[in-house]
């Protein structure tokens, strides 16, 4: 890589690094059709109960028990954001045990 | 100083552009790139946007931001025609700021515009030979703010053929940007829902039609056919291809905005014959005539959005709590909105300042609520109408 100019390399180094830790996050959403479902699922339900957008949710944490999702409501200012464990096969919720991150 | 001028002049016109943008209120598009709502396109520029969302001018600062990037692009022009005799090198900087394309998207907070930009500053770096590695950073910049800069990707495939770093500078900005999706399910998700607009309604004859609109409107129809022609007459492939490229797009999106991805082709096909600019004067008076046309129609159509008239009529009762909304909305109501913005169900009421029906009312214990207006129909719990 050209030397002048690092900077691509650094930005690209560092996008990559970000990307590959939230896939890691992710990856049974690719290698589990099962678990796929039941997020979807349980966003859904949890967006129609809570009257919340789906756009406003982004995946904290995944495994084939729970989902633990944070809801950013966009506005202007300062947005609220609520996180929920929730139980893949019961689709039931509650809020998050370790809320610390948000 | 004449430059100095000059782009004081230029500044008044972007300022008016973006102003006569502000008639309509904020758009759901826009409303998702100043609030940093994650889809459909990547981050870079809706994050920098939203990092003043708080701030009561966003809408008019951004306005103005865009439409200055896109006005004063004209520089970029000039720079590009300087090997052409004056008046030809006038006539192509006036063919871009009287374009349908300039004219009627430089104030609007959209993705398009930036990424025609992008594109115009890319073919700018190529004739000025800038090393691969600005070309490269410019490449990554741009596929992480919107998507539709894949379009120009002949362009950028071109510009680092022969170089043995291509496939870096070429390749590894895409293979990240196919990572940023795939870690954001709901981008792949939204293409899909949208992909599928009105393919079962409309014909291919309409499709071809609705993008031969939008190429005219992009140019104001006689820039649209010089730079088209000049392309073609100049054999450049590169240019061409993207040309299709945007063509296709277009006719599978049909939005109008995109007409303005045409611009940069269109600089580049007139500089590659500028020949064909025989008749400048007569060229540009033309092309103004048809791009104020264009935007005379499109800003004296302009009505204010529902959500602002609605939300206003709200705050003017002084009202508290969140506002419930009933049937499918558009993000220009979280943007509006100084109260939570929550979809309506029945179990959320209790907590409810407003409730705003898009669609048929539901029913629940309206005892203390009172109709506030309709056409759209809002309801406000009835202390608050004193």
């Amino acid at each position: 890589m050209n030397k002048r100019l690092p900077i691509f390399g650094i930005t690209c180094i560092a996008v990559l690094a970000v990307l590959l830790s939230r896939l890691w996050t992710l990856k049974l959403l690719y290698l589990d059709s099962d678990v796929r479902v039941q997020v979807q699922q349980a966003l859904e339900l949890t967006a129609e109960e809570e009257g919340f957008l789906l756009s406003g949710f982004s995946i904290r944490s995944l495994n084939t028990d729970q989902v633990s999702v944070t809801h950013r409501a966009h506005a202007r200012g300062e947005d609220v954001v609520t996180c929920f464990d929730i139980d893949l096969l019961s689709l039931t919720r509650a809020p998050c045990e370790d809320s610390s991150s948000l | 100083m004449r430059r100095l001028f000059v782009t004081i002049g230029l500044e008044v016109y972007a300022v008016f552009l973006a102003l006569m943008q502000m008639g309509g209120g904020v758009r759901t598009d826009e409303a998702k790139y100043l609030l940093d709502i994650p889809y459909p396109h990547p981050p870079v520029f809706r994050f920098f946007l939203s990092q003043f969302d708080a701030w009561n001018h966003q809408e008019l600062f951004v306005r103005i931001l865009f439409a200055t990037l896109m006005v004063q692009a004209v520089w970029l022009v000039w720079d590009m025609a300087r090997e052409l005799p004056q008046v030809k090198k006038f006539t192509v900087a006036a063919l871009w700021i009287l374009s349908g394309g300039v004219l009627l998207q430089a104030g609007t907070v959209m993705m398009a515009p930036l990424t025609a930009l992008q594109a115009l500053v890319l073919l700018w770096m190529i004739q000025n030979r800038v090393s691969a590695p600005y070309i490269g950073l410019l490449w990554l910049f741009s596929i992480f703010t919107a998507y539709q800069i894949v379009l120009f990707f002949p362009l950028v495939y071109m510009c680092f053929q022969g170089k043995k770093d291509r496939i870096i500078y070429f390749g590894v900005p895409v293979v990240l940007l196919a990572l940023y999706t795939l870690a954001n399910p709901l981008i792949p998700a939204s293409m899909v829902v949208h992909s599928s607009r009105d393919l079962t309604t409309s014909t291919v004859l309409d499709r071809v039609l609705a993008t031969g609109r939008l190429w005219a409107v992009g140019g104001s129809v006689f820039f649209s056919i010089l730079g088209t022609w000049g392309m073609f007459k100049a054999k450049r492939w590169s240019l061409i291809m993207s040309f299709i490229f945007v063509c296709a797009y277009i006719a599978l999106s049909r939005y109008d905005y995109y007409a303005v991805l045409f611009l940069p082709l269109l600089v580049a096909g007139v500089l590659a014959r500028p020949k064909l600019l025989s008749f400048p004067r007569v060229t540009t008076v033309l092309t103004a005539v048809v791009g104020v046309q264009f935007a005379f129609t499109l800003f004296s159509g302009l009505t204010m959005s529902t959500a602002r008239e609605a939300i206003r009529s709200i705050e003017a009762m002084g009202t508290q709590g969140t506002l419930l909304i009933e049937g499918s909305f558009g993000h220009e109501w979280q943007y509006e909105s100084s109260y939570p913005v929550r979809r309506f169900t029945e179990g959320l009421v209790e907590e409810a300042g407003a409730v705003v029906c898009l669609q048929e009312c539901p029913e629940w214990n309206k005892r203390s609520w009172k109709v506030l207006q309709h056409e759209p129909e809002v309801w406000v719990r009835e202390k608050w109408l004193g």
